[in-house]
């Protein structure tokens, strides 16, 4: 038996690869089918070796902690473990005016004004520059939202198959940091081709690309449709929207966000939010504690 | 007129020292042209003629062809009498029109003015030229033959391979390079042939006075007439008096006495305005699939991002004229997002545009022109989160606006205006506009997040956070019909909802440009909360005298 080579266990690569010590064919073996031998051999350990070298790799991607995209909203921050995770597929899900896209904008905000980029792929051209822009001044220094909007991509898809495809090449170029698809619709009814034509397989593949390009994937949906590819999914529902005394103006929509699934945290917690028109007058720990108390989910 | 009755003397022109002009002239333009389409054809023998038919001329030959035995000028039948395995090829217009934009590409990748020469005839027919300001290259690059030797490398490397040289005016850099190429044409080994020429002012009269009178270009009548006199040589000519020989050959003499001496007007060279590039080709055989027009694609696009890379410029939008066999054209236009130079992104649009709408009949022809945009360079930021790469992001762009429209991807802009749903979309470009991150930490994190965030940690599980309300856009607006009871609407039937109004705020009335019939708007808004719980914006446009649903509270 041949010596093993300086530094390794006696006997360890005959047994770790039992089939290539032991002699494949009867016939002796010549100076060619040695040479042959030996280079199935090194090929092997080549191979081998890129794969131990990828598994350490996912293994180290596995250790690393997670980054993530706070949405500058500190309870929610704190039960989320961070916020929305980077590098992952995310999803906030609801019925119409359950606060799904003032949470995404609030998301989104907090993103810019880090000096992030992100983007907005939006088949339902429902994004509304005027409320992102407000929403940016009240997170920024004030007054200056509209230049931050400079940092966001908006992709005003004209289907859901061309916002998967927009989505794609967007979590191919690394360094967007959040990648927001709007998938939910204001309507009545889905528009045509939508929801069902988005299959298992495409969610998958956004998956992979948003780990890939560490971008936080965040899917607005009326329902949850991402399955077991999304890591995070967040169920929003309405309570009640609350308007002021006379004048009469919408003062606030209340809103509860219910943490569906997290693959490492607690779900199932519910974690009551106010959306106020104006938040300089809004937060009013008095009319939120009353509000809290009431039992109706939806209107007075 | 009054001919100056002076002696032409050996003398320099005062005040040329300082202008110096190269030339880079290819001698053999269509074939060079037809190489740079088919580049396979290098080393083998072949020729390109006028026409198609046994009796076309042979315009032009590779080397090969020529040690083969075949002389310019004669039949194809001849030629192939003489070598049997000769490649022909007819000389493209199209091909050489691009060839010659490419001897510019490469002129101005070295200088900031330069322009090509019109085709000449006679004798030249088959050459190319163009004339670059090389005033002060020397300190660029060393020398004036180090500049020589570069960009006679770029020409090699763009596929157009000829010679250059370097003078104090266009007319005798041109003659310099015109030597070059004639006694190329007679040398014996490829080693032999001298391809750079510099020549200092001093020595300029001195090396032209040998030379040939032909290769002046002089009209045919000239020519025989100073052969007539037996004046064969450029000194001969500017030995004798101006007015004997204008009196004598014709006045059109003094235009080419002014050319062998460097004196000919000449107007400055000009920098080329135009941005677009052009390439095409003429197939042999009309092609009706897309895989193999993809192969000519692929030529037609690498050659022009070739030109693009020398201009330092990248494609802002690529037009793609389609030929029919029998007639007809389609013209497909691709809008870019941003400067793309990447061949693979150029090449997939094409495809996916080609894909999208294809040709209606089989193509025998096809040109792509692109407009040139310069390239953006950007230093990103140290103390920002690292953003995509910039020639990366480009080809995002360009993809997603080749998958969406180019006129709807961008980054949204509020307009200063009180229409309602009104903003504009600017190019995305991930800027971030100085000074605005003042007040931040260097994780880029907000001290209001940060706070917020320790805050969190000991804030009681049931306390209500505030966030801003949104709203989410309804585009096109729902037409909604509404029950009004009094002057409140009380009902509502849409689209987005329907139901009872449980809970209404408004109206707040907008109205603006009163003064303009079309533009005149005059809108009231609503916030009503329906009986299902949907909050969304109600507005009746007094325009139109219609109820709508234009947002949703979200």
């Amino acid at each position: 038996m041949p010596p093993n080579p300086p530094g390794s266990r006696p006997g360890a690569l005959a047994h770790a690869f039992p089939e290539t010590s032991a002699a494949p064919h009867s016939a002796p073996i010549g100076p060619l089918e040695a040479r042959e031998g030996s280079g199935a051999l090194k090929a092997l350990l080549a191979d081998l070796g890129s794969q131990i070298r990828r598994g350490r790799g996912l293994a180290r991607e596995a250790s690393l902690p997670l980054a993530f995209c706070p949405t500058g909203i500190p309870l929610l921050d704190a039960r989320l473990g961070g916020g929305f995770p980077r590098g992952r597929l995310s999803e906030l899900c609801g019925a119409p005016s359950s606060g799904r896209t003032s949470l995404a904008t609030t998301l989104l905000a907090e993103t810019l004004a880090r000096g992030s980029l992100a983007a907005w792929i939006d088949p339902a051209d429902a994004f509304d520059p005027v409320s992102a822009a407000a929403c940016l001044a009240a997170r920024g220094e004030g007054g200056k939202g509209s230049s931050d909007l400079r940092r966001l991509l908006w992709v005003r898809a004209r289907s859901e198959k061309e916002a998967i495809r927009s989505a794609e090449r967007i979590l191919q170029t690394e360094g967007f940091e959040l990648v927001l698809l709007d998938l939910a619709h204001a309507r009545g009814r889905a528009p045509r081709g939508s929801q069902s034509a988005i299959q298992e397989a495409s969610w998958l593949r956004l998956a992979r690309l948003a780990a890939h390009g560490k971008s936080a994937l965040v899917v607005l949906s009326n329902a949850s449709q991402t399955g077991s590819r999304a890591e995070l999914v967040l169920e929003m529902q309405r309570r009640r929207a609350r308007f002021s005394a006379p004048p009469r103006l919408l003062d606030a929509l209340e809103i509860t966000a219910v943490l569906r699934r997290h693959r490492s945290r607690p779900t199932g917690q519910e974690i009551p939010l106010s959306l106020a028109a104006d938040p300089d007058s809004s937060v009013d720990p008095h009319v939120h504690s009353q509000v809290h108390s009431h039992a109706d989910p939806v209107h007075d | 007129m009054p001919i100056p009755s002076t002696t032409n003397k050996l003398a320099p022109a005062a005040g040329r020292a300082r202008t110096r002009v190269a030339c880079l002239l290819i001698p053999d333009l269509p074939l060079y042209a037809a190489l740079r389409a088919e580049p396979e054809l290098a080393g083998r023998s072949l020729v390109i003629t006028t026409g198609p038919g046994p009796r076309a001329e042979i315009l032009s030959a590779s080397r090969e062809a020529l040690q083969a035995g075949i002389p310019l000028g004669q039949s194809l039948t001849q030629a192939r009498a003489v070598s049997p395995g000769v490649e022909v090829r007819i000389a493209s217009p199209v091909l050489e029109r691009a060839a010659r934009a490419a001897m510019l590409d490469v002129a101005l990748s070295l200088s900031p003015r330069a322009e090509t020469v019109a085709r000449s005839g006679g004798l030249f027919t088959a050459e190319g030229a163009v004339f670059l300001d090389a005033s002060g290259i020397a300190a660029l690059h060393e020398s004036e033959s180090r500049f020589a030797s570069v960009l006679h490398a770029r020409a090699e490397r763009a596929g157009l391979r000829g010679f250059v040289s370097l003078a104090s005016s266009r007319g005798v850099a041109r003659l310099a390079a015109r030597q070059l190429a004639n006694h190329a044409r007679f040398a014996r080994r490829a080693q032999e042939v001298e391809t750079t020429r510099v020549l200092s002012p001093s020595k300029e009269l001195a090396f032209l006075a040998p030379l040939s009178i032909d290769l002046l270009d002089p009209d045919d009548e000239t020519a025989d007439a100073l052969a007539r006199f037996g004046i064969h040589r450029i000194q001969d000519m500017l030995g004798l008096s101006s007015r004997d020989l204008a009196a004598r050959v014709g006045p059109q003499i003094l235009a080419l006495i002014a050319r062998a001496r460097g004196e000919e007007i000449e107007p400055p060279l000009q920098t080329p305005r135009s941005l677009a590039l052009e390439e095409g080709v003429d197939l042999e055989s009309p092609l009706e699939n897309l895989e193999p027009l993809t192969f000519v694609l692929r030529g037609l696009v690498s050659r022009l991002t070739q030109r693009l890379a020398l201009r330092a410029l990248g494609c802002g939008e690529l037009r793609a004229s389609l030929r029919f066999e029998g007639g007809g054209r389609d013209e497909r236009r691709i809008a870019l997002a941003s400067p793309v130079q990447d061949e693979r992104v150029l090449l997939r649009l094409i495809r996916q545009a080609l894909e999208s709408k294809p040709p209606s009949a089989a193509l025998d022809g096809i040109t792509l022109v692109c407009e040139g945009i310069p390239l953006r360079r950007e230093q990103l930021d140290l103390f920002l989160p690292r953003g995509p790469d910039p020639s990366q992001l480009d080809q995002t762009l360009a993809e997603l606006g080749s998958i969406c429209g180019p006129s709807r991807v961008g980054s949204p802009a509020v307009v200063d205006d009180h229409r309602p749903d009104v903003f504009a979309l600017q190019p995305f470009s991930g800027r971030v506009a100085p000074g605005r991150l003042a007040g931040r930490n260097a994780d880029g994190v907000s001290s209001f997040t940060q706070s917020g965030r320790r805050e969190a940690d000991t804030t009681p599980t049931h306390t209500t956070v505030a966030a801003r309300l949104t709203l989410r856009a309804v585009r096109p607006p729902a037409r909604a019909e509404v029950r009004v009871e009094g002057d409140r609407p009380v009902a509502l039937r849409s689209a987005v909802s329907q139901g009872e109004i449980v809970e209404i705020a408004g109206p707040w009335r907008t109205t603006g440009q009163w003064w303009s019939e079309t533009g005149h708007f005059a809108v009231d808004h609503y916030d009503a909360q329906m009986s299902d719980g949907t909050v969304l914006r109600l507005c009746f446009d007094w325009r139109q005298n219609q109820w709508q649903v234009d947002g949703l509270y979200d």
